[in-house]
């Protein structure tokens, strides 16, 4: 009984471990690297306290007189001096090529990310010039190297991909540059780990590493708009209700970069900022009191909207593809 | 002789003066008739409580502006609907049967000059426990009471023609669809030609009839905080409410037209602020009021009221349209964004 609740217990422990958010669970070369450094580092660890239980077992187990003085001393010379100097070096040299960021050649892809109260605006250097806006998702060519140039708009944000590379901090007024590669195709999250406000917790993001030929595919395909992006009553409301004063749709009249760009939101995999599964329902509830969803959000309620007329709109939002 | 006095006896008398006390309430002997008044020492130690829990709290409880003069229509409108039964105004004595209240409502064109504007706040906006005075009729519109605070304030020197060009227009053509009365009481504080007759009160003349009506609805639920309009919209039937809602929108006065550009907010907006343009929602087509040629006092009143209390933290703050919008406004520009909006036309 008790060995069963003991196991419960440590079961816990698992709780954070997933394929889609985590530093063990790698897909790019830079996580990769800091895992073995890791790996290595608490193998080593273990063996160096292993080594030190048996040094002080033999110590409080031997008979007086037979343990010397001179023997204590070098001891302490070799296991606690020249030793850990040697072991150290070796794990300094073993550890620094991963501070030295991945080397870009022209042509590699840029994505600029920026983050804001609760969201991240994204977006991608086409090939052939320009910049394709989108947001709250992150796509990835795998096997190439990308450089992410991270800002933030409001306060300080911090940009992590558990799987992909480390964090790195995104600066109001401030470009820090993050290079990575993705290696395995999937779907993975990333999310915010510096405190931005009430809402801090709800800040995260897909990431999706595909082929090569499928992601420039799809980056070609993103900057045609979306179809239906003007027809029904759903486009009609969203025009009426003034959305288009912050949100943008490709193809259409709204072009605001207030808030997160919409042009594709039928593609998106999650609703809010990686939160919620984007439903129809839960859509439509979002545009009415985003603030149960996210609270301190920056998008005001619409309650003035019938929920059949918040339906309507994300009808039409579902169906930007 | 003696009684000795023992814990135990001093308990048992407590108890017998309360048992006394619940059997002579239960037995219904007290008399809670207003007809009898009360004893003149019971009324002076009622109205000695009364008057130092109001200075009390009117010195906690109060905003730091507590009076504003600047339009006093809709305040006389509203003590001429909800107030004079009781308190009486300028050529008009109080409701007799009213005055058969213990205590009857003081006659404010008198006792008005015993508070200060702080005090008289504090009473406006909660009202008097056991007295029969209510409470405001809106949460959170301390801007309504400040103007009955400025217009109560002016009672005891206000003359009977003072008070009626507050409250009566000329004469109001009939309007078919309402009883007798009803479009004379409107055109008290919204004139004949729906312009509003003070600056306190919009301009309804040619607004949107789905606006108006939805506003009359929501008034009377009390959906939208407006002690004034509540008071107002609460005795309109929904024929009625529809009739008046065509009877403004058909008057000339705002028109739907597309906002010029005399103020960047109007147009452009502050992107930096993610303050999006107020043309994004007041437009030709859109589902939103027009405001186009809307008085600058009553647009700037609104938007300094939806801001709100800068000190209420962030996630308590309302989350509506038009608060999240106002708070991005820089203070600053209020009274030169509204102004740009007035000569819109």
């Amino acid at each position: 009984m008790r060995q069963a609740a003991v196991s419960v217990g440590l079961l816990a422990f698992l709780s954070g471990c997933n394929r889609h958010q985590s530093a063990l669970a790698t897909f790019g070369a830079e996580a990769e690297g800091i895992r073995t450094i890791t790996i290595a580092l608490v193998v080593g660890a273990v063996f160096i306290i292993a080594i030190m239980v048996g040094i002080y077992w033999r110590a409080v187990r031997a008979p007086e007189g037979q343990l010397t003085h001179k023997q204590g001393m070098r001891l302490v010379l070799w296991l606690g001096g020249i030793g850990p100097t040697i072991l150290l070096t070796v794990i300094l040299i073993f550890a620094l090529p991963a501070m030295r960021p991945r080397v870009t050649a022209p042509g590699d892809l840029t994505i600029h990310v920026e983050g804001e109260q609760f969201w991240w605006r994204v977006g991608y250097e086409r090939p052939g010039g320009g910049v394709l806006v989108a947001a709250n998702e992150v796509r990835v060519p795998v096997g190439r190297t990308v450089a992410f140039e991270l800002t933030g708009r409001d306060v300080i944000h911090s940009f992590w991909i558990p799987g992909l590379a480390g964090k790195m901090d995104m600066i109001p007024g401030r470009t820090n540059s993050l290079v990575a590669r993705a290696d395995k195709p999937g779907r993975y999250r990333g999310v915010c780990t510096e405190f931005c406000g009430l809402s801090h917790a709800l800040m995260a993001f897909d990431v999706i590493a595909m082929e090569p030929a499928a992601f420039y595919a799809w980056l070609a395909d993103q900057s045609r708009p979306a179809a239906g992006a003007r027809q029904g009553q759903g486009a009609q409301l969203f025009a009426a209700n003034g959305c288009g004063g912050c949100h943008a749709i490709r193809g259409t009249e709204h072009d605001a970069r207030i808030g997160p760009d919409l042009s594709r939101y039928g593609d998106r995999l999650t609703l809010g900022a990686g939160i919620l599964p984007p439903t129809i329902e839960r859509t439509a509830d979002f545009i009415r009191a985003p603030q149960d969803a996210k609270p301190g959000v920056r998008m005001p309620a619409y309650p003035q909207l019938s929920h059949q007329e918040a339906r309507a709109i994300a009808v039409y939002l579902k169906g930007l593809k | 002789m003696t009684i000795r006095i023992t814990w135990k006896r001093v308990l048992l008398a407590l108890l017998a003066i309360f048992a006394a006390g619940m059997a002579f309430a239960w037995s219904g002997l007290f008399q809670v008739a207003a007809s009898s008044g009360h004893w003149k020492v019971t009324e002076w130690f009622l109205h000695w409580v009364m008057r130092n829990s109001v200075k009390t709290y009117s010195a906690l409880q109060t905003p730091e502006v507590v009076r504003d003069d600047r339009g006093l229509v809709s305040a006389a409108g509203h003590f001429k609907q909800a107030c004079a039964s009781c308190h009486g105004a300028p050529g008009q004595r109080p409701n007799p049967v009213m005055q058969k209240a213990t205590p009857p409502a003081p006659d404010l064109t008198v006792n008005a000059r015993q508070w200060t504007d702080r005090q008289l706040f504090w009473i406006l906006e909660h009202g008097v426990k056991y007295s029969g005075m209510p409470a405001w009729g809106a949460e959170k519109r301390p801007d309504e009471v400040r103007r009955m605070v400025a217009f109560v304030r002016r009672l005891p020197t206000m003359t009977t023609a003072q008070y009626r060009a507050l409250t009566e227009t000329t004469t109001v053509p009939p309007v078919t669809g309402l009883r007798p009365g009803l479009i004379e009481s409107c055109a008290g504080c919204h004139g004949v030609d729906g312009r509003g007759r003070g600056p306190d009160v919009p301009v309804l003349a040619g607004q949107k009839v789905a606006y108006l009506e939805g506003a009359l609805r929501r008034y009377a639920a009390g959906h939208r905080a407006s002690a004034v309009m509540r008071v107002a919209a609460a005795a309109l039937s929904p024929m009625e409410m529809r009739v008046l809602a065509r009877h403004y929108a058909a008057m000339p006065g705002l028109r739907d037209v597309a906002l010029p550009a005399t103020h960047p907010i109007l147009t452009e907006g502050r992107r930096d602020d993610q303050l999006p343009a107020c043309a994004s929602c007041h437009a030709p087509n859109k589902a939103y009021p027009l405001i186009a040629g809307q008085k600058a006092t009553y647009v700037a009143d609104r938007l300094t009221h939806w801001r709100g209390d800068e000190k209420i933290v962030d996630a308590r703050k309302p989350s509506a349209t038009m608060p999240v919008i106002a708070r991005r406004i820089p203070e600053e520009q209020i009274e030169p964004l509204a102004r740009a909006l007035a000569g819109a036309e």
